[in-house]
């Protein structure tokens, strides 16, 4: 399913987003309302796979 | 026997020593402590139950805290990783990988195999503490190439209401081209089949948006009557958090226009599970509304 801000961009608005800093959501807020717990299990599967993505290290 | 000798001579020193030092009897000799990245993996593998992330964490990072009077807690951070994985999922075989750091003095971290192995067992009763991510996070969102849209959507879908989209969708919703563009999406209009009711799709949600918002009966009808969307606040309500997408607007355009011949077009929906007002549930609303409006 497309999300909705992927619905505006078809409709041609390339950022649909008005932005309000008093109410701008941080991304403390994303990981601990929407990753940890709302978003589907999808979503958390590519965060998972963009964190295993990130440097190892063996020294 | 060098890390004896070591011992030897700080167990002579001690007496003297106001604020007690410490050895780590084996650890590497080239230890570290662990860098920004290694403790962000022990978070999220904590978070998520992943354990595949310590594997990424190097063998000699070595976490120290607490030091001074009160005494030493040192673990390998590779350790602390399985350990509160592990206590996440539950999962017993994953206190296997741990190994403790034996100091002198007595080393309090509980970061072992057998605290583990209990807390487990003990389904993690009495153990709250877990590595939070927040120190590093925003720095490693964006270094994961996380953007703001991903940081809007998740705005979203928490409030569909107060948030960056809706607002953008606020502001051009008036205008001609806007309204031209979403009268122009394909139409998902189809026979009810229970055995067909699927998620809404977000071209679905957007009509139904402006369906409302313009009162416009025929655009809810481009919506098909085999969706529905999940209650926005859903969380405390499970048994009706599915809502019938198209029902919903039609009983919607039906209330703000007083027109209850809407109401006749929505479909029933009695045992599938999602919610929606009947027929005469419609009819009511909009006799209410016309009372309270003086319609």
């Amino acid at each position: 399913m497309a999300s909705f801000v992927d619905v505006l961009q078809q409709l041609g608005y390339s950022k649909p987003f008005l932005d309000s800093p008093p109410n701008r959501m941080g991304w403390s807020d994303y990981y601990i309302y929407y990753l940890s717990h709302r978003a589907d299990a999808e979503v958390k599967r590519r965060f998972v796979e963009r964190v295993a993505a990130l440097p190892s290290f063996s020294k | 026997m060098k890390h004896v000798r070591m011992a030897l001579a700080f167990l002579l020193l001690l007496p003297l020593g106001g604020c007690a030092p410490h050895v780590n009897l084996n650890t590497p000799s080239d230890w570290r402590p662990p860098n920004e990245h290694e403790v962000f993996y022990t978070a999220i593998a904590a978070d998520f139950g992943e354990p595949g992330l310590c594997e990424k964490i190097a063998g000699r990072a070595v976490d120290e805290s607490n030091p001074g009077m009160r005494g030493w807690v040192v673990s390998y951070q590779r350790s602390t990783c399985y350990f509160y994985a592990a206590l996440k999922a539950r999962k017993e075989a994953w206190c296997e990988p741990i190994r403790s750091v034996i100091a002198i003095p007595w080393n309090k971290s509980n970061i072992s195999k057998s605290v583990c192995r209990q807390v487990v067992r003990d389904q993690g009763q009495g153990y709250g503490y877990s590595p939070d991510p927040f120190s590093y996070l925003d720095g490693m969102m964006k270094e994961m190439g996380y953007s703001d849209e991903d940081r809007y959507e998740g705005q979203y879908s928490l409030n569909p209401v107060n948030n960056e989209v809706y607002r953008f969708y606020a502001s051009v919703r008036e205008t001609a081209a806007f309204r031209a563009r979403v009268h122009d999406l394909p139409t998902y209009a189809e026979a009810f089949a229970a055995d067909r009711l699927r998620p809404a799709t977000d071209q679905e949600v957007l009509t139904q948006l402006l369906a409302i918002d313009d009162s416009s009966a025929e655009l809810c009808q481009k919506i098909s009557p085999n969706s529905f969307a999940e209650d926005w606040y859903g969380s405390d309500r499970p048994s009706s958090s599915k809502i019938a997408l198209r029902n919903a607007c039609l009983a919607s355009v039906a209330a703000k226009t007083g027109q209850a011949a809407w109401c006749a077009k929505i479909i029933p929906l009695k045992s599938t599970g999602i919610y929606s007002l009947s027929t005469e549930e419609c009819r009511t609303s909009v006799a209410v509304q016309a009372r309270q409006g003086g319609r």
